[in-house]
C-alpha cells in the first residue's frame, strides 16, 4: 500500500500540475499533425515533435505483422497530452514454449496496457522546430517503456523533417552510448519508474513527411526500435531493416488511413480519428425555436390585467398549471408543480428532451410571460431531477421582457439572475396531477462496449433491452430491465482474477454465458432533498448485473460553491450468474462504501476523490478527472489504488460519454449511447448504481447551468 | 373573475394555424385556395436548387402574373402581415407571420417555428435554424435609410460548445442606384442601400431596398456571419 500510494501521488501531481497551469499556454498547436502507429503525433513507428490541437481527442487503431494496437489520446493542454493504449502481440511464445511454458511464456497472445505522457515543450516558430518530450508506458512492467525527445520542422507547406533521440525501447537499434548511466531493471511495482527515465542507451531516429496534396502524404523514417523482445527474443516477426515507408490518405477532416512497409518484412495499416469534442460535427444545435416573450401591457393601458385579485380565485392554480403544461408541451418540458403569492410564482419542471438545462429554464421563463398574471414580477424556476428540486433560478419578469433582444442578452440576464438552493417549499405548492404516477417502458436494442479488454481491443455485447420505470411520487421510483443478448464477442477476460479476491468482476464472461436472458436490474429508489444544500438517495433491489442489495447515499452540495461532499454505504450480495433473482451461487456479501469529494476545477474540469471499501473487500481510493464539455461530452480518466492492486491490476482507464445531440444536432437528453469502459478487475471495483447524486444533480447546479447559459435564449 | 385565467389555446399558435392552412398546398391538400401558394413556393425552391438561375429544365414553371396575384389575394385573406423568406444556403423558401412583438421588435415565424426577430425589417435574432443569431447590435432603419456614414455592428452567436461568441464588424453605408423590384406580383420603386461590413472573421454585405414610404420592402441580410444572406420580402403589411 505505501509504495502504491507514492505512485498515485506522483502521477496525480503530474496531472494536477497540468490542470493548474491550463490556460497559461495560449499558443496554438500546429495543424495537420498526423499520428504514428502508437497513436502519438509522429511518423510511422517513431514519434515527432508535434501535438494535436488542444482538447482534441484521437483514436488510433493500427496493426502490422503480429502486433496490433489501439490507442485513445487526449490533448489536455497545449503542452500536455496523454495516451492509453492496448497492445496485443501474437506468436508471443513461438520461440520459447517449449521449453518454457509458464507465466507470460504460456501465452500465445500477449496483452499489454500502457499509459504515455507527452510534454510539448516548444511550438514551431520561423526558426525553431516544435519539440516534444515523451514518456512511454510510464507505469508498466517495461516491455513498452521508453523515453524520447523529438523535434519537427516544416519547410514550406509540403516538407517536414523530424529528428530525435530515444531511450529504453527506442534505443534498441543503433545506440550511440549511455550518457546518463545504465538503465536499472524494471521493478514492476506499478509505480512511476523515475529512476529509469532517460537512462541506459540512447539512439537517434529520424524521418521525413512529404505532403503530396491535400489528401495524400508520404512518409519515411529510420527507426531506433529493434523490437528486441518481440522480434529478437520471441521471434514473433523478423526485423530486416530499420527503414519504414508509408503513405497516408486524409479521408475527411476527422479520419485518416495509412498503409506502411515496416522493418523490411511487414505490411502495416492504420486508421486515425482526430476529433474535437467541443464542436458538433453538424455545427450548432437545431430544433424548433421558442415562442417569444409576451410583455405585459402598460398599467395605464390595462389596469385590470395588473389586478392581484386573481390570487383569491380558487381554481387559479390548476388552470395555470394546465396552461403552462400545454404551452411547454412542444418544448419537451413538463410542469411538476406550481406555487405563488401575488408577486412571485415558482414553477417546478422536469426537462424531457433538451440537452441544455439552461435552454429549458429559458423556455419556462418565456411560457410564464404568457401565462402568469401581470402582477407576478418574480419567476422562480426550479429544475427537478428524479423528483429532487435541484436548484432555483430566480429571474425578474421585467428583465426577461427588457432583455429579449438586448445585445449579449444571455450574459446580461445572467448577471441579474440568481441561482440558489431551492429553500423550503412555498406554502401552497400544488403538484400537476398529470405527472405522478408516471409509467414508462421501452423495448430497444442496446450495445455494451468495453475498450482495451485483454481479449479484443473493442469487445462487448449487443441485444434487446426491455425496461420499465414507474414513478410513484416525486423521488420514488420502481425500475426494472431485462436483457436478451443477441451478439457478443467477449474475450477471455480473466486478467485481474488473481490476488485470491472474490471474482466480483472477472466472471463477467460467465454472467454473459449463463445469463443470455437476464434480469439486469429491478430496484426501488428514493431521491430527495433532506435540507438546505443536502440531498439523499436510497436504492434497493437488484442494483446491477452482478450485485443486489441496498445502497444509500448523502450529498452536501452548497449552491454556488466549487465543491461537494458525499458519503455512500452499501450492503450487497453477489447475484447468481444465470441472470435470475438468486444469491446462492457465490454466497458472497459485502459492506462497501466511500467518502467522496467533488471539486469543480473550472474550465470544465472536475476532480473526484473516493476513499473507502470496494466490492472485493479491499480498501483504497479512486481519483477521477473529468472534462465536461458544455455540449454534453464527458472524458474521464481515473486511477484506483487499493491494498489488493499491484502493477498488473492497478485499475486505470478512461470513460467517454458522447451525447446523442452532439451527433445529430437535435436536442436530446440521452447521454450514454457511447460509453467506452476499460476492463475492470476485481480489485478496486465499485458497485454500479444508477443516478448517484452528484451525477444526477450537477447539470442543474449553478455551475452546470452556467456552462450552458448561452442556451437560455435558444 | 379576471378574464385572463380561463383556459387558453395560444393565440400565437392560432396565428400560425392560418399559415399552416395556406401552406398546406405544399402537401397533398388540393384546396383551390392553396394552389397558387404551392406554385409560388415550389418555383422559389426550384430556383434555389438551380443555383439562383430560373429553373433550368425542371418541370416547375415560373408562376405567371395571374398565379402571383391569386397568391397575394389568398395571403391577404389571412388577415395578418406576411413576409417571404428565402435562404439558398439552407434551401429554404417560406412565408412567415408575426408570432410576437416586444418593444417594437416583431418575431416572425413559419409553421416549423423557425423565427426571425426584426426591428422595422432589420434582423436582430433568429431561432430554429441551427446556427442562430442569438442577439445583435444593429443600426436602426432610419440610420440605414440615410445611406451614408459608418457604424459598428456586432453579432452574438453560439459556438459548437454553446459559448457566446462576439463578432464585431465595422460597416459603411452607401446608396446604390434606384431599382424597381417585384414582390409577389407587385412592382415597387426603391432606394437601394448597401451596408458593407469588415470584421475579424471576414466581410459581409447587407442590402436593403426602401420603398417610397421608407419601409424596407426587400432585403438581403446575413443571418450569421459566414452564412449566405437571407432574402426577405415584406408581402402583406
Amino acid at each position: 500500500m505505501p509504495r502504491i500510494s507514492t505512485a498515485s501521488a506522483k502521477s496525480c501531481a503530474v496531472l494536477l500540475l497540468g490542470l493548474a497551469t491550463f490556460g497559461a499556454w495560449q499558443a496554438a498547436a500546429e495543424t495537420g499533425v498526423s499520428l504514428n502507429l502508437s497513436g502519438a503525433p509522429g511518423l510511422i513507428d517513431m514519434p515527432s515533435g508535434g501535438a494535436i490541437a488542444t482538447e482534441n481527442l484521437s483514436v488510433s487503431i493500427s496493426g502490422f505483422g503480429p502486433i496490433s494496437r489501439s490507442t485513445i489520446s487526449f490533448q489536455a493542454a497545449p503542452w500536455l497530452s496523454g495516451s492509453l493504449r492496448s497492445t496485443t502481440t501474437r506468436h508471443w511464445n513461438d520461440l520459447v514454449c517449449p521449453p518454457s511454458c509458464t507465466g507470460d511464456d504460456s501465452l500465445e497472445k500477449y496483452f499489454d496496457r500502457s499509459l504515455d505522457l507527452r510534454f510539448h515543450v516548444l511550438n514551431e516558430g520561423p526558426v525553431l522546430p516544435s519539440v516534444t518530450v515523451g514518456l512511454m508506458d510510464i507505469l508498466g512492467p517495461g516491455v513498452q517503456s521508453g523515453e524520447y525527445i523529438a523535434a519537427t520542422k516544416h519547410f514550406g507547406e509540403k516538407l517536414a523533417l523530424t529528428g530525435g533521440l530515444g531511450w529504453g525501447r527506442l534505443a534498441s537499434q543503433g545506440a550511440v552510448g549511455a550518457p546518463f548511466g545504465p538503465r536499472p531493471a524494471p521493478k514492476n511495482d506499478g509505480a512511476l519508474a523515475f529512476e529509469q527515465l532517460f537512462t541506459g542507451n540512447v539512439a537517434p531516429f529520424a524521418g521525413v513527411e512529404w505532403r503530396i496534396n491535400d489528401r495524400w502524404t508520404a512518409k519515411a523514417e529510420y527507426s531506433s526500435d529493434a523490437y528486441a523482445e518481440e522480434a529478437g527474443t520471441r521471434g514473433a516477426f523478423d526485423v530486416a531493416s530499420p527503414l519504414n515507408f508509408g503513405i497516408e490518405y486524409q479521408h475527411s477532416q476527422m479520419l485518416k488511413f495509412g498503409a506502411y512497409s515496416l522493418y523490411g518484412t511487414q505490411i502495416g495499416f492504420a486508421a486515425q480519428i482526430i476529433l474535437d469534442p467541443g464542436k458538433r460535427p453538424g455545427g450548432a444545435i437545431g430544433g424548433a425555436g421558442p415562442t417569444p416573450v409576451k410583455p405585459r401591457p402598460a398599467y395605464a393601458d390595462d389596469p385590470e390585467a395588473w389586478s392581484g385579485e386573481w390570487i383569491t380565485q380558487a381554481e387559479a392554480a390548476p388552470v395555470l398549471i394546465e396552461n403552462l403544461a400545454k404551452f411547454l408541451e412542444r418544448s419537451g418540458v413538463k410542469i411538476e408543480a406550481l406555487s405563488y403569492t401575488g408577486t412571485t410564482a415558482q414553477v417546478r419542471f422536469r426537462n424531457g428532451s433538451n440537452d441544455a438545462e439552461a435552454q429549458s429554464v429559458g423556455r419556462v421563463a418565456r411560457a410564464m410571460t404568457h401565462i402568469m398574471p401581470a402582477s407576478i414580477e418574480v419567476f422562480e424556476i426550479v429544475p427537478m431531477a428524479n423528483g429532487v428540486p435541484a436548484s432555483k433560478v430566480v429571474l425578474k419578469r421585467s428583465d426577461i421582457e427588457a432583455l429579449e433582444f438586448a445585445p449579449d442578452n444571455a450574459a446580461v440576464l445572467r448577471a441579474r439572475a440568481q441561482i440558489v438552493d431551492v429553500g423550503a417549499p412555498m406554502a401552497n405548492l400544488l403538484g400537476n396531477p398529470e405527472i405522478y404516477p408516471d409509467f414508462k417502458w421501452s423495448l430497444a436494442p442496446y450495445v455494451r462496449l468495453r475498450f482495451l479488454d485483454p481479449g479484443a481491443p473493442v469487445s462487448g455485447d449487443a441485444g434487446l433491452r426491455l425496461a420499465a420505470r414507474y414513478e410513484i411520487s416525486p423521488g420514488v421510483v420502481l425500475h426494472g430491465s431485462i436483457t436478451q443478448i443477441a451478439f457478443s464477442n467477449i474475450g477471455t477476460s480473466t486478467a485481474g482474477s488473481g490476488n485470491g479476491l472474490q471474482p466480483v468482476r472477472s466472471d463477467a464472461e460467465v454472467y454473459r454465458e449463463n445469463g443470455s436472458s437476464a434480469v439486469e436490474t429491478l430496484t426501488a429508489s428514493w431521491h430527495g432533498r433532506i435540507g438546505q444544500d443536502f440531498y439523499g438517495r436510497v436504492s434497493a433491489g437488484y442494483l446491477e448485473q452482478m450485485f443486489g442489495g441496498v445502497s444509500t447515499e448523502a450529498l452536501w452540495a452548497p449552491a454556488g460553491k466549487r465543491w461537494a461532499l458525499g458519503v455512500e454505504a452499501n450492503y450487497v450480495a453477489q447475484r447468481d450468474t444465470n441472470g435470475g433473482l438468486g444469491f446462492s451461487e457465490y454466497d458472497y456479501s459485502a459492506v462497501t462504501g466511500h467518502l467522496s469529494g467533488y471539486f469543480n476545477l473550472g474550465e470544465g474540469y472536475q476532480a473526484q476523490l473516493d476513499l473507502g471499501r470496494y466490492l472485493a473487500g479491499d480498501d483504497g481510493g479512486t481519483l477521477t478527472l473529468t472534462r465536461r464539455f458544455e455540449n454534453g461530452w464527458k472524458l474521464g480518466t481515473y486511477m484506483t489504488l487499493t491494498n489488493a492492486t499491484d502493477a498488473k491490476t492497478v485499475d486505470r482507464g478512461i470513460q467517454i460519454e458522447v451525447p446523442i445531440s452532439w451527433l445529430t444536432g437535435q436536442p436530446n437528453r440521452t447521454t450514454k449511447p457511447i460509453t467506452l469502459q476499460p476492463f475492470i478487475g476485481n480489485a478496486g471495483a465499485r458497485l454500479q448504481v444508477d443516478d448517484r447524486l452528484n451525477d444526477l444533480l450537477f447539470d442543474y447546479s449553478s455551475a452546470g447551468l452556467d456552462e450552458q447559459w448561452g442556451r437560455f435564449w435558444k | 373573475m379576471g378574464p385572463f385565467l380561463e383556459m387558453k389555446t395560444h393565440h400565437t399558435t392560432a396565428a400560425l394555424l392560418v399559415l399552416v392552412a395556406l401552406l398546406a398546398g405544399c402537401g397533398n391538400d388540393q384546396k383551390p385556395s392553396s394552389l397558387p401558394i404551392k406554385a409560388i413556393v415550389q418555383a422559389q425552391i426550384a430556383k434555389l436548387k438551380g443555383g439562383g438561375q430560373a429553373a433550368p429544365t425542371g418541370p416547375v414553371a415560373e408562376p405567371d402574373g395571374a398565379t402571383l396575384a391569386e397568391g397575394r389575394r389568398v395571403l391577404q385573406e389571412g388577415g395578418q402581415p406576411v413576409i417571404a423568406v428565402t435562404d439558398r444556403g439552407l434551401g429554404l423558401a417560406t412565408f412567415m407571420v408575426p408570432l410576437g412583438s416586444n418593444s417594437g421588435v416583431i418575431t416572425w415565424a413559419n409553421p416549423e417555428y423557425q423565427t426571425i426577430a426584426m426591428r422595422d425589417g432589420v434582423i436582430l435574432a433568429t431561432r430554429g435554424f441551427g446556427a442562430d443569431l442569438m442577439s445583435a447590435e444593429a443600426p436602426t432603419t432610419e440610420r440605414l435609410f440615410t445611406g451614408t456614414g459608418a457604424h459598428r455592428r456586432v453579432y452574438y452567436v453560439l459556438d459548437g460548445a454553446d459559448q457566446t461568441q462576439k463578432l464585431m464588424f465595422d460597416c459603411q453605408l452607401s446608396v446604390s442606384k434606384n431599382e424597381t423590384i417585384q414582390v409577389l406580383g407587385l412592382g415597387y420603386e426603391t432606394k437601394k442601400v448597401e451596408e458593407a461590413c469588415v470584421g475579424g472573421r471576414g466581410n459581409l454585405t447587407n442590402t436593403y431596398w426602401f420603398d417610397e414610404n421608407g419601409t424596407i420592402r426587400q432585403s438581403r441580410q446575413a443571418r450569421i456571419p459566414g452564412a449566405e444572406n437571407m432574402q426577405l420580402q415584406a408581402i402583406i403589411d
